[in-house]
């Protein structure tokens, strides 16, 4: 049995490489810098390209600015621990409809992400039983308003934009609003 | 599998499943297994219909993950190992496999596989954090070797021996990346052929195949490119020394026609039956 001391050690010695890797420490001692530094360029343009992949309404959205500006996110973010690449693009968005209003299409998808996860302190968590979600879509004009039950489908209703969803089931149920 | 049983399967020819190739696989003859991921799954709920159509159909399933981390400095942990098993019971997976890497450490999640050092301490954690997750499994486990760009500073073990000691210490299987062997193979000048030697066959679940890229006077191990030549050299070389129970291929990203796919995969079947036939001559 590993004594609790390697484990400790193993421990730090992994952070270093793992913070090198992401580009906030230096190359840890005895390493090949050149190595170090192309595998870091390797981890960031996956991380990059996972997003894109699983958020295609913001890569095309952003078009040539989402590499520079997901990367400015990325250096500042580490990767969350739950919900991989669709939790890591749901982060980024946050950040983004900080800045202003988010195109059309991505507020669509994060409609539908949000209907089937909860935010987490860590990531994205898959939604139990029953959940709802609803938002404004101000170029079409109309709200939209997803209703799911989990392992029985989902169903989307559009409203005009300026009815009301009835509060009651907004707090019993939404914890998204967009 | 019970200790001292050796793994019976015989998978034969297999795909990586992802809903882009999912009409592919179904219409393609001759595929006797596919891989899921395992943190693409659920144990609840229904399965796509793509896969309901080919477990009804028969086909065999093994469950593939990338978030165990068995290679860390924390023992694996249980709500993960529960997952796995949970999905593993979920699709009916024969068996169940992950890597020999980390992929979290200090509080950050990498989100990629990282090289272990290649010492005797990290060979204790390894064998100890392995038996923690094939106790936690429902199906026979099998360890991956990876592609990684950086190694660790003075190794006291190669690679090759480092994954024979684990497996046998631990009682589980191999799947053996050979598109990862020659990326390590070319990007730190080791031996594949001896490195392939070094192995014991009878623990080998199947073979990985996939496609990459040289790219900066490195490889890359991508998914997202045809598959080279020399991964398919490094089979016939296995052949030459074993029958592979099983050889699957990988495709991530970018893919391709599926006249070149169904290529790649005659391409694999091509080495495969000239293994058949050596081993009969002999």
């Amino acid at each position: 049995m590993p004594s609790d001391d390697a484990r400790h050690r193993l421990e730090r010695a992994q952070a270093g490489f793992l913070r090198a890797l992401t580009g906030s420490a230096p190359s840890p001692p005895g390493f090949e810098r050149s190595d170090v530094e192309a595998a870091a360029e390797s981890l960031a343009s996956k991380r990059r390209r996972a997003v894109a992949r699983t958020w295609p309404s913001l890569a095309r959205a952003l078009g040539d600015g989402f590499r520079e500006r997901f990367d400015a996110f990325a250096r500042q973010t580490p990767l969350p621990a739950r919900g991989g690449p669709l939790a890591d693009g749901r982060a980024f968005i946050e950040l983004l409809s900080r800045e202003g209003p988010l195109p059309e299409a991505v507020s669509r998808q994060v409609l539908g992400v949000d209907l089937r996860f909860r935010r987490s302190g860590d990531g994205l968590v898959p939604r139990r039983g029953f959940s709802l979600v609803h938002g404004v879509l101000p170029a079409s004009g109309y709200r939209l308003l997803g209703i799911r039950w989990a392992g029985h489908g989902e169903r989307w209703f559009r409203l005009p934009a300026g009815m009301a969803v009835p509060v009651v089931l907004g707090r019993r149920w939404s914890s998204q609003r967009s | 599998m019970t200790p001292g049983e050796r793994w019976p399967g015989t998978l034969g020819l297999g795909m990586g499943w992802r809903p882009e190739l999912a009409h592919f696989i179904d219409r393609h003859p001759g595929l006797g297994f596919v891989e899921l991921l395992a943190e693409d799954f659920e144990p609840r709920g229904p399965l796509p219909p793509a896969l309901e159509n080919l477990r009804e159909r028969g086909m065999t399933f093994v469950l593939h993950g990338v978030s165990l981390s068995l290679g860390g400095a924390a023992p694996p942990e249980p709500r993960r190992l529960e997952h796995l098993a949970r999905v593993a019971e979920r699709v009916g997976a024969v068996l169940v496999s992950d890597h020999v890497c980390f992929v979290r450490a200090g509080g950050l999640e990498s989100g990629h596989l990282l090289p272990v050092p290649r010492t005797r301490e990290m060979l204790e954690v390894l064998v100890e954090n392995v038996r923690l997750a094939r106790e936690a499994l429902p199906v026979p486990l099998a360890l991956e070797n990876i592609a990684t760009l950086v190694e660790w500073p003075s190794p006291e073990l190669d690679e090759a021996t480092l994954l024979a000691e684990l497996v046998e210490r631990t009682d589980t299987l191999l799947l053996l990346d050979l598109a990862n062997l020659h990326a390590n193979a070319r990007n730190h000048g080791w031996e594949p052929l001896s490195w392939l030697e070094r192995l014991p066959w009878e623990r080998l679940a199947y073979v990985h195949m996939a496609g990459g890229v040289e790219q900066g006077g490195r490889y890359h191990d991508t998914h997202a490119h045809p598959l080279p030549r020399e991964p398919l050299e490094l089979l016939a070389a296995l052949c030459e020394r074993t029958r592979p129970p099983g050889v699957l291929l990988e495709r991530d990203d970018h893919f391709p026609p599926d006249a070149e796919l169904a290529a790649e995969l005659d391409a694999i079947t091509g080495v495969l039956s000239r293994g058949e036939g050596a081993h009969a001559v002999r």
